[in-house]
Formats: structure tokens, sequence, C-alpha cells
């Protein structure tokens, strides 16, 4: 939905929530680690879009297909690390057994990192933002988010 | 680069902010009982907020915990005054209640996405009133409907009597709405053919244990979950389906070394997090509650850690009435009666419920055992559906029992009450005519018309159905579907043309000839009932398009603000209700606008729980309509009953709660209710009860899954709970995380099946009871003289099956003889209203009990024909098959040889609930819905199996 718009009218305002359709916001090309320092199971955190600041997204490679997922077996994923419920913090409740981020300290949110961060149970109302990532040779990549972030009307610039 | 990679997100890139001069609303969640308070900003779309200066007095990007983000699923663009608007619904970050700071379910969370807009899902909403031509609905007017209805309905009432003419009807959709409805079916038109959503009988108490025993079952407040040491659930996690009442009392409570407890057969996240924090999961097996209950209670008596003192002073010594059977005649009766009760024995509830004998017996010294100084431990008492949607009155009545013995019941932090299901939206306008009921108990009450089986023998020509499934919801049974097609849309009288004589005519023909005329009154189409049975459909108007209140599960009565146009020609039902009524010449419908029927209702229901006439009173003094001032109590609300003490208005915190102070009334306030500070039975104490397993087991062992059978329970989700209506399939992000029904299984289940995570699977049942007949007298007097005499030549499917399955044929007997020690009894005691509201009640001897309703009284031979022993010999049982469709969930979660679906998903491609029996509790006559079996065959796998963009697969309690 485009906002700043004067003369809107119901009828020609795009659906709120358009199905199938692509919701990532496009950033220069940032690299994040190299294949092979990424770890199987053990999420690398780091700062994205923007450099330095908090460590606000993870990467981690899932040994299980995923959605989104690069890398020769389709397994590395990553994300914005804050809830989408309420903002807290996620770090350190990446559980391997099940690919799942979560469940959030605050209140016990869990996300589907195999499925785009599509809630498993819980209260938030976005899935978790996922960092589009690219892979170059050995490097990988972030170069967009899908999805909107914790506490931002528009994910930054 | 494969497809997979492609990424696909629901949600928009930005979010519009409101600007600094929106309007803002305060309101609350449309859905659970939680009731969370909510905000609504709206502005016109030709305005915007900016990052640093809008209408949340925030700057974005807000910090985390702030409640003041709008995520993309949280705003939509409404109608106001005919000009498109954006909408924020987004949770109160101010408000001291409830959901404190802006806590919000995922429901609650995208509520905003209720809102019509026909660029949405939301799109399918009944917009004008349609009449059933040719099998395809076409528009009329107001007027016209309303006169077609009208017209049949004199019909239907002058030929074949007030009974023929049927309202199937929600409960809860807003105090002013109920209102209006149940004064016009119950007090207007007068029928006992009149149902509520969640079951097919009128009038009585769904929890009726914690009724005999003197507790309302919303006595407690929130806060009391947050404040025991020791915190006994059962029959549900309320992290599912109770969210905010778990992360805001529960939780915290866990945090600082609360024990909780859990008794499901699931591990869900409230009962992996207890687990993981000092808690308990007891794994039991459907409908063995009761068992486990009263084997608690006994090893507390057997080692003498009741709580001596409350028992003393607040426990019964004496006979609520003489020749009782299952109340206990004080403490020692209970006592001697449970330590000769073999089934309460300890390795009996280990057999039965599937529990660890150390689990239970932990679960004995965590509630009850007095600490070393002698100090004894503080233990609350919570339940819901598993328990009561199971065995009703047992279950019920043990779970009170042993939450007084452990001295709860009446004080902070020491409750027993329900944690809910709807909100509590009922607000009578009549009482259940139960003078004119066709059918009784044997020598004592009048019984209220099971409703559906009355519509399936044909008694009722005219059925308003307004806000519910009916055939998909509790009770559903496959016999009331194809019963119900072939009166309406299968009847041979079918309208032609839209011509309003041609189609009173035909109406009144198909009445003539046997058939029922249908009006589906709703917000959207709903399958059968709307889009294929009725003949006339009328659209309601609903949350946010009308002023509307109600009250949440510690009584906290809110406005509901209106904020946006209502779609079309919608109505709110009240409206609806007051264009009929004064059609049919009915007076006392003259109402200008909802805050008329709200305080209509409140002198009407001046001693009920949720009484709030004090509230109207306090506003008129001040110059304020009820509405108004409720409206300035935002979010925070006031507890109900509201009372008008020492000139201020004052809110309840808990019931029967003797600390409670009461001051100098003022206004029509009842301020000396006993109910207030004491029990709600006649003396101030409350009852101990004493049932015996065998009122139940032969309908349980009936049940029990045999050869390759799984038992099949079912429930709700956090992502869809008390919200499937409108939001599974028109909620993009929602539909996607669920976009098809469910069957969880056990691993060891799943692979003696062969059956994977996303499989699609058939889950059938092929020896459902149902019940069936009775009704078959037909003057009122015959009717009146006893249980109506069966048909000779009932069409039982498989008799010797039954009888085969059931070999339970002297049970009876040995109630009596072990149990029972009363067995002729009579008592001519009226029934007690299930409707509170007669200002007639008040004079009755049984005013103190109020809207409750007592089984206390009942002699075995009232009980003894309504069991489902009784029903089989009396080939009043017949067996049904149904089936429905699942994808599979593979979670070690669900015990083995246990299976659960989702109870009602609009999507679901058949309906769970028809695999449950119709069988009622003989005691209260309320159904069993949580309790099936059923096969379980791999179809296939599904498209969710092998795509990941929708349905996760993962386990519900990864803490």
């Amino acid at each position: 939905m485009l906002l700043g718009a004067t003369t809107v009218v119901l009828s020609c305002v795009a659906p709120l929530n358009a199905g199938a359709r692509l919701k990532t916001k496009e950033y220069a090309k940032k690299y994040i680690i190299s294949l092979h320092d990424l770890k199987a199971n053990e999420p690398f955190y780091f700062s994205y879009p923007e450099s330095g600041g908090s460590k606000n997204s993870f990467i981690v490679k899932l040994q299980e297909k995923a959605a989104g997922g690069v890398g020769e077996d389709g397994d590395i994923v990553a994300f914005n690390q804050y809830c989408t419920h309420m903002g807290a913090p996620l770090e350190g409740k990446y559980n391997k057994v099940y690919k799942v981020m979560g469940a959030c300290p605050m209140h016990l949110s869990t996300f589907d990192l195999t499925r785009h961060g599509m809630i498993v149970s819980g209260h938030a109302t976005e899935p978790l933002p996922q960092v589009v990532l690219k892979v170059e040779g050995d490097d990988i990549y972030a170069v967009g988010i899908s999805g909107l972030m914790y506490g931002y009307r528009e994910n930054p610039v | 680069m494969n497809k997979q990679n492609k990424i696909k997100q629901y949600g928009s890139e930005t979010v519009p902010l409101p600007p600094v001069d929106c309007d803002v609303f305060t309101t609350a969640c449309d859905y659970c009982i939680v009731a969370c308070g909510y905000k609504v900003y709206r502005w016109s779309v030709a305005k915007e907020g900016s990052r640093k200066r809008n209408g949340l007095e925030t700057e974005f990007p807000v910090p985390m915990m702030s409640g003041k983000w709008i995520s993309s699923n949280q705003h939509n663009i409404v109608m106001h005054k005919g000009e498109p608007h954006y909408i924020a619904v987004i949770a109160d970050a101010d408000t001291t209640v409830v959901n404190k700071g802006g806590d919000h379910s995922i429901r609650g969370g995208t509520i905003a996405q209720k809102c019509y807009n026909p660029l949405t899902p939301s799109k399918d909403r009944l917009l004008y009133p349609m009449v059933r031509i040719n099998h395809e609905f076409q528009r009329v007017s107001w007027d016209d409907a309303i006169d077609i209805m009208a017209q049949i309905s004199k019909y239907v009432i002058q030929k074949r009597g007030n009974q023929a003419w049927a309202m199937k009807m929600y409960s809860y959709q807003y105090w002013e709405n109920t209102h209006a409805l149940t004064k016009l079916a119950l007090r207007k038109i007068q029928t006992p053919a009149w149902a509520l959503h969640d079951q097919p009988t009128g009038h009585g108490p769904d929890t009726p244990g914690m009724s005999d025993a003197g507790i309302d079952n919303f006595s407690a407040s929130y806060e009391d979950w947050g404040m025991a040491e020791t915190l006994l659930i059962v029959g549900t996690d309320p992290y599912e389906s109770k969210t905010i009442i778990f992360n805001e009392f529960i939780k915290p409570a866990i945090d600082n070394g609360m024990k909780a407890i859990f008794v499901v057969p699931r591990k869900t996240m409230g009962v992996a997090y207890a687990e993981q924090n000092g808690g308990m999961h007891l794994e039991i097996t459907p409908g063995t509650d009761a068992i486990l209950l009263y084997a608690l209670a006994r090893i507390i008596i057997e080692n003498g850690w009741e709580d001596k003192a409350f028992v003393s002073k607040w426990i019964n010594n004496k006979l609520e009435r003489d020749k009782e059977v299952f109340q206990a005649d004080g403490f020692d009766d209970f006592k001697s009666w449970i330590l000769s009760n073999d089934d309460a024995k300890l390795d009996n509830a280990v057999k039965i419920t599937g529990i660890a004998k150390e689990k239970i017996l932990t679960t004995a010294q965590w509630i009850a055992k007095p600490k070393a100084d002698g100090s004894r431990v503080k233990a609350s008492f919570g339940f819901e559906k598993g328990l009561y949607w199971s065995n009703n009155y047992m279950g019920t009545a043990a779970l009170t029992s042993l939450g007084l013995i452990c001295g709860a019941g009446n004080r902070p932090g020491q409750v027993i009450s329900r944690f809910g299901g709807h909100q509590r939206g009922m607000m009578p306008g009549g009482k259940y005519p139960t003078e004119r009921l066709p059918e009784k108990f044997p020598g004592w009450k009048k019984q209220g018309i099971d409703l559906d089986r009355w519509v399936e023998q044909g008694n009722a020509s005219f059925a308003w159905v307004v806000g519910n499934t009916w055939t998909h919801g509790m009770s559903a049974s496959k016999h009331l579907e194809d019963k119900l097609r072939s009166f309406t849309s299968k009847h041979p009288a079918q309208p032609s043309k839209l011509d309003k004589e041609h189609i009173i005519q035909t109406l009144k023909q198909r009445v003539d000839e046997g058939g029922l005329v249908m009006v589906d009154q709703d917000i959207y189409p709903v399958s059968p009932i709307g889009s294929e049975f009725a003949d006339i459909v009328l659209p309601a108007a609903t949350w946010g398009e009308e002023n509307f209140t109600r009250a949440n599960g510690e009584r906290r009565i809110r406005l509901y603000q209106k904020f946006y146009d209502a779609p079309g020609e919608s109505l709110a039902d009240w409206k609806i209700v007051a264009k009929f009524a004064k059609k049919m010449g009915f007076d006392g419908f003259d109402w200008k606008d909802s805050n008329d029927v709200f305080e209509d209702a409140a002198f009407y229901n001046k001693s009920r729980r949720t009484s709030y006439v004090a509230l109207v009173e306090y506003a008129h003094s001040k110059g304020l309509s009820g509405h108004e001032l409720l409206k300035s109590y935002g979010t925070n609300g006031i507890q109900a009953p509201v009372r008008w003490e020492d000139g201020v208005l004052k809110g309840t915190k808990r019931l029967h709660d003797d600390t409670l102070y009461t001051g100098v009334s003022h206004g029509l306030t009842k301020i000396d209710q006993k109910w207030l500070r004491k029990f709600k039975t006649k003396t101030g104490r409350a009852n101990l009860l004493k049932v015996p397993w065998k009122l139940y087991s032969d309908y349980w062992e009936f049940m029990k899954p045999v050869e390759d059978e799984l038992w099949l329970t079912n429930g709700r989700i956090n992502e869809l709970w008390q919200s499937g209506f409108d939001d599974q399939q028109r909620r993009p992000y929602l539909h996607n995380r669920w976009p098809d029904n469910f069957l969880e299984i056990h691993p060891n289940d799943a692979k003696k099946r062969g059956i994977e995570s996303g499989d699609w699977v058939e889950v059938a049942n092929t020896k459902i009871p149902v019940e069936i007949n009775g009704y078959t007298k037909e003057s009122k007097n015959d009717a009146a003289d006893g249980i109506i005499a069966l048909q000779a030549n009932a069409n039982i499917t498989t008799p010797d099956e039954l009888e085969e399955t059931m070999g339970l044929n002297n049970y009876n007997d040995s109630i009596k003889s072990s149990f029972m020690q009363s067995d002729a009894l009579e008592m001519d005691d009226e029934m007690i209203q299930s409707i509170a509201g007669s200002t007639k009640e008040q004079h009755h001897d049984d005013a103190i009990m109020g809207d409750l309703h007592s089984a206390i009284g009942q002699s075995w031979k009232t009980i003894e024909p309504m069991t489902f022993t009784s029903l089989v010999n009396e080939k009043r049982i017949e067996l049904y098959s149904a089936s429905f469709q699942a994808v599979a969930i593979v979670t070690p979660d669900i015990k083995e040889g246990v299976t659960f679906t989702y109870f009602n998903m609009p999507s679901a491609k058949g309906s769970p609930n028809s695999l449950a029996g119709r069988v009622l509790d003989p005691v209260s006559q309320r159904p069993r819905y949580k309790l099936s079996r059923a096969t379980v065959k791999n179809l296939g796998a599904s498209p969710y199996k092998d795509q990941i963009m929708q349905m996760s697969f993962k386990p519900r309690g990864i803490v």
C-alpha cells in the first residue's frame, strides 16, 4: 500500500495482504560470512541492514532444506532476531533439533526457520523478518529484508 | 537458485501512521474470554502522521516492549461516514489490567483485518437481506424480508403452537444483542424450542458440579491465577486458549516459583514451560479426569492433609435438601464415601488415567500437604472444556470437591474457577419457559428441549439461526445435518420467483407439508446453514460497527466502541430483532440506540453475576447514559457486579470473598447478596459432592477405542481460538499458518499406520452413538406425564452390537446399592431457571442461587432413565458414521493412543464434532463432545508436506 496518497478511494486501494506478493526491501549487498566459516546449527549474529550498532540479525545453517535457503543444500537462512510480538531479542534461543527460533523469553513465541520464519506457536503478528541471502563463491551476502522489522514503520533505508 | 529461494511474505513494506489529530477509540478484542483492551486509531486516508510526530505520541522505530508498534497486519482501511479512513488497531499500551502494557494475542493482534474492506478477504461479508429463490440467493429489502418472516412466524405459531418456532443463537455476541434476542424468543414468543450455540438444550448450568457445590464458575479474578503456590489446571492449556492470562498472570508466577500442574493429553507451550520450570504434566487419557481428581481427594484425606480449618468453617455440615443423591452430608460423610470408593483408589486411577503413580502422589502433596511449619500451601484450581465437555456433571463435581478440601474457592490466590471460552455476552431478556416443556424427567423437573432432537423429529416449522454453525458446532451430528437439509433445501416446496406473496404462500405450504422455514443471520455466509439451508439470510453488523458491551472472564465490563460504518445494509442483531418484533406486534422494542437496550437489560438483570444496574443509576445521577459512563472507563472497564457504595462506583474483584468490604449502598443495588462474601448456597457454606464413576463409565467404556482405533479429542490452538468464524479463512497471515485442519498423532501410532507429517489422513468413526426420538406425544398434558414413550418402530441401526459392546446391563443396580442409598426420591422444587432475570425470581425460595441451577435434589430415579445404558435399553440410541480429513502432524507431544484435532475449523473437510457422540450427561443434559474414537488412515501426501510456504509441522511446545 502506498502512503501519502491524498485521493485514495476504497475501491482502488491495493489489497492489504496481497497473497503471494513479494515484500522484499532490497539493499546494497553486504558480506556476512563465508560458507566454510558457518558451522552447522551455530547461529552467527550480525548487524543488518545498517553496519555497526546491535547485532540484530543471525544466519544459520539448519541442515534441513528451508524456504529462502541458500548454499548447496538450500539450508542456510538469515533472519532479524527481534521477536515480532513485542520486540524481545531472541539471541541464544535457536533450537537446533527443530530448526526453530524461540521460545521468546518474554511470551514464548516460536518461529519456524524452515518456513520463512512462520509463527509455530505464539503471538507475533508478523513472521520473523527474513534476510535475503546470496552466495558468490564461498561468500554469503545479504541483499535485502523481507518483512517488517519490529519497531519500524518502514525498514531502515 | 531454485523456486524455493523466492521469498514470499505477507505484509506491507510500510505501515501508515496516524496523525496527531486522529480519532482514538477504546475497545476490547472480539474473540476469546480474556478480552484484552485495544485502542483504535482512525484517520482520513488524506492524512498521515510522521515518524517523529504522530497520534501514538511516540517516535518510530519504537523500543521493545513499548506496545506502540503497528505491524503490517494491524491496520486496514474502512469507511467512516461514507469516506475511506485508515485504522490501526493495537493493544492498549496504557491499560493497567488484563493485557498490561499492551501485551496481545495473535488473534487480537491482527483484528484490524476483521473489519470489512471489499479489497481484502473480508469481501464476502453479507451486505443485504436475501431470499433463496430456485436455490440461489437474491437481494430483497429489509421490509420484505421481515414481513415474510413475520407472516410465516404467525402462521406457524397459530397452526402448530409456539414450540414450533425455534431459535438457535450464540450466547456471547454482546449484551445488547442477546438481550433483544432472548426478549423476543423467551419473553414474547415464549418458545421452549430455543438453544444456545454450544449445547442442544436450552437451560441449566454448563458446570453443574460447581453450581451444586455453591461456587460461581467465574468467581475468580485473573490476578488470583498468579497468587497461588500451586496451580492445578485441568482440561486446557491457557497458553493456547486464554493466552494473555498465561502471559500476564501464570507465566510470571511460574517464574517466581509457582508450581503449575497441567492435566491434559497434549504437551503444548504452557505445559512444556511449566514442566521445565518446576511444574508437571499429567498426560491423561481422555475422559478420565474425574477418576484422577477423586483419587487425589482420597490420597489427601487418607493422609489427613485436608484444610481442616476451612472445612470446619466453609463446608456444609448438613444437606441442602433432604434425601439428596450426590451431596455429601458434611465432610465426614464425604470422607467415608471416598475411603470406601474403589474407583478412587490410587492403583485404579493409575490404570484408568494412564498417569504414573508418582505423579499423582506428587500432585497430592503439592496441592495439599502442609508445610514443615504446619502452614498450608495456597492452591488454586482452574479448568476448561477438556474436563467439562467430556464428563460434565461428575468432572466438575470432582474438581470442586477436591479444591474445597484443599481450602480453595473463596480467597485471594485460592480459587476454583473456569478460565473461560468465549466472552460473557449473555444478558437475558426473558426466562426459559419451563412450563411449556413437552418432556420431563420422570417424577421430577421438566427437561429442556433438546433442540437438535426436537427439530430432527419435525417438531419445528420455523428456525431462526443467529451467529452459529449449528450443524458443525458442539454436539454436531450428521443426523441433524441430513434432517435439516431434507426439511429445507430438499423439501419440495421451494419459492421459484422473487414475489413476496408467492414466497409466503410457498413457505406456508412447506410448513403444512412438514418442512422447515429457516432464517440465518450472520456476518458471513455459513455453510451449510446460511449457504444452502436458509430461505432468508440477514446481514448482521458486528464488532466496531455498533456500540456494544459485555464482560470478560473476570466479570470486567467494557464498552466496545463503534468506529466505522457497518457494511452494506447490515444491522446490529438487536435492530433486526426490534424490526421483527414490531412487525409481530410486540411492545417493548422501541429502542433508539444500543444504550437503550443496555439500560433496559440492566434493570432486568440486576441480581446477576454481571449486574451493572448500579453503573446505569450512577451514570444517570451524573447526567450520563450507561454507555457514556462506561466509555470513560476505557479499556480498564469495571468488574461486575458493579456496586454503588459510599458514594462511589466500585467493581467486585472476586465472588464468595469474605474479605470483601461492602459499604453503604445507594440506588437499587443489592448490596447484601450473600454470594458476594459466601458461597452460593442457602447456608453460604459449600457442598462436597460424591458422584460415582459408574454414572459415566457406561458411556466412557463405549467410547473407548477398540482394535486399531485411537482416542480422538478436539480443542483449539493459540493461532485460532474463538476467532475461527472470521479469521481462519480471511486473514492470510493466519490462513498461511493453518490452511487446513490437522490431526496430531503420536510417532508410534503414526508409524503403525505409515503416516508422516504432512500426509492427508482420513479420520473415521462408524459407531457414533446419537440419541434420537422422544417427543412422541402430541398433547402437552400427555407429554408432561413422564418421559416420553418411545416410538415402537424406532429404527436402531445395530442394536445387537450396541448391547454387546455395553455389557453393562446391571450396573444401574450396583449404583443404587453401592452409592446411592436413596433411590426413591421425589422432589417438587421448581426448576431453577437457566436464565436469570425474571424479577419474580427474587422472591423465589432459591433466590440465593441466583442464576445457578441445581442438580441437587435429584433422585436416582430421575437420573437413571437418562443414563446411556437406559437409553440403549430403551432403543433411544442409533449408531452413525462420520469422517473428516486432516493433515497429519506427527509429534511426541500428544499422548500415545490419542489423537487431537481442531474442533471446528471453517476450512475443514468434514466436521470433527460429528465423530463425537450425541449422548447428553444424564444429570445436566450437557454434551460430551470432547470424547471420540476413530480409525486413522493415510490418504497420501498433502501439498503442505513438501512445499515450504504454508503450514508448519513443528511441535507446539518447544521451550
